[in-house]
């Protein structure tokens, strides 16, 4: 099995976008840490569904949360 | 960046096969979202008997129920007041908004997350930058910025290109236009009605509008701006394109937009939606250059999923290349055309003569009625009931007329509605369905 990160059709993705992805996934997970300063918590979640939507858009990923 | 002809070029050009296969994918994640949060869904699909296994291939939506605005309003009476249709609690939700409609004589009320008004703000920058909105723009927005969702989404979607964006919410007509030449906007936001009183109202302080900043007018909120000698007017008034969007706030957004090239009709968002167009007597599809009404499948909206929405508008699809522009996503031909029900927009304002009727039927006086929808001049759309009283009534007829206008204004979120005395017998009586409603707006 590979590890290379695929779209929504199952597709290799290219070097952005695979950044794109891995950056998202990151800025969600620490988003979602315990014991975050508000100012912390917050600016991560907008970054975090702004990060979801550019994803989204490049058929790289899709889910509400 | 400003030479970028579209804002998502991977998905606005891309194969139509791929875009069936990313809707499927999508549909089945939303139909899982649906059905793992909200009890609506949930209930729904299950009286249906079907799910996510039974989403093979993209036709496969047509297993799927309708969601009806009547079963959603339901849902709220029930439970108020945003019904079981949620997937999250309200805990969760950073904005309130409630439609203008009045059928039943209750507004439709949704709430939407953080993530969701990204979305609701990226399908408007499809339209904006699709039809020329770049970060060197000056964008005025003649917008209330109250509960009616209209314009929220598109003035997110200005900060999110860059634009400057002006907000005139609390100005009057007269401020609005000085401040609009003022600042040398390049872009104005309005309904399609509402820009020509903007216009009237420039002509009257002796403003050249067609010699101003502004190049670009983009309007929603009303079919006129699809119709082709309301946009020729606005054009010339203006002395700018006019492009027309179409959204519902059930969305929450856009679900289409006029490009550039402006073929006749708005572009699909197609990654974003899925618009099906069915007859609504049969429910099957019907072919492309049919009309038929628009059943949308909306991806973006996380607290509210909309999948098989029964829009009652009246569309007919044409397929992407009737336009020059590149882009892979269908149109609707002449943007929304009509209502399978009977609705009226009046200044913005959804009137439903059944609604209308439910309030003029509370008058005992009242014999017969007939409403009126007509186009002034200026082109503002003004509505006129006229009642007639019953034979040997002898209480007090300009009370009443006077109560009934009031009443109907308050069920209809402030909208001023003229109430008249018709002669006796002078309006038509019917044996079988009543046709009381005469609407002269596109007459002559």
């Amino acid at each position: 099995m590979s590890d290379q990160p695929t779209d929504l059709l199952g597709r290799p993705v290219n070097a952005e976008e695979a950044e794109l992805l891995e950056l998202y996934g990151r800025i969600k997970a620490l988003a979602s840490a315990e014991g975050l300063a508000p100012c912390v918590e917050k600016n991560l979640h907008f970054a975090a569904c702004a990060l979801a939507q550019a994803a989204t858009d490049l058929g790289l990923a899709f889910e509400h949360f | 960046m400003s030479d970028r002809r579209y804002w998502n070029p991977k998905w606005e050009c891309a194969p139509k096969s791929d875009l069936r296969a990313l809707q499927l994918e999508k549909l089945r994640r939303s139909v899982a979202w649906a059905v793992a949060k909200s009890p609506f869904h949930r209930r729904l699909y299950e009286e249906a008997g079907v799910g996510v296994d039974d989403l093979k291939t993209l036709d496969d939506i047509r297993r799927l129920p309708f969601m009806t605005r009547e079963d959603w309003m339901a849902s709220q009476a029930e439970k108020p007041f945003f019904g079981d249709v949620l997937t999250a609690s309200r805990e969760h939700a950073i904005r309130y908004h409630l439609t203008s409609g009045t059928s039943g004589r209750q507004p439709l009320r949704v709430l939407d997350g953080g993530k969701d008004w990204q979305w609701i703000s990226e399908c408007w920058a499809y339209g904006f930058w699709g039809f020329g909105v770049r970060p060197e723009d000056t964008v005025f927005f003649a917008f209330s910025y109250g509960s009616f969702i209209g314009f929220w989404g598109a003035h997110y979607c200005c900060e999110k290109i860059g634009a400057l964006t002006i907000p005139s919410g609390n100005m009057t007509t007269e401020n609005r236009v000085r401040q609009l030449v003022e600042m040398e906007a390049t872009t104005v936001c309005a309904t399609p009605t509402y820009a020509i009183r903007l216009a009237l109202e420039a002509e009257k302080q002796g403003l050249d509008l067609p010699g101003s900043s502004v190049n670009k007018l983009i309007v929603s909120g009303e079919p006129a701006g699809s119709i082709p000698a309301m946009k020729r007017l606005l054009e010339e008034k203006w002395g700018a394109k006019c492009a027309d969007t179409a959204g519902m706030t059930e969305l929450g957004t856009i679900m289409m937009f006029e490009c550039a090239e402006q073929p006749g009709g708005a572009h699909i968002i197609e990654d974003h939606f899925i618009e099906e167009v069915l007859d609504p007597e049969t429910d099957d599809p019907v072919s492309y250059g049919e009309m038929g009404e628009r059943v949308v499948t909306s991806f973006g909206r996380g607290m509210i999923p909309v999948i098989r929405y029964r829009t009652k508008d009246l569309v007919v699809k044409v397929p992407h290349d009737h336009c020059s522009c590149g882009r892979t996503f269908d149109i609707f031909e002449g943007g929304i055309q009509g209502r399978v029900d009977d609705m009226l927009l009046i200044r913005g304002t959804n009137v439903y003569p059944r609604a209308v009727e439910a309030i003029v039927r509370e008058y005992d006086e009242v014999d017969e009625f007939q409403i009126v929808a007509w186009r002034r001049e200026d082109a503002i759309d003004e509505l006129t009931v006229k009642v007639e009283f019953v034979a040997g009534f002898t209480g007090d007829r300009s009370g009443t007329l006077s109560t009934l206008a009031a009443d109907l204004k308050r069920n209809h979120e402030g909208l001023r509605i003229n109430v008249e005395e018709a002669a006796e017998g002078s309006l038509p009586r019917f044996e079988l369905k009543a046709k009381r409603l005469i609407d002269r707006r596109n007459q002559g």
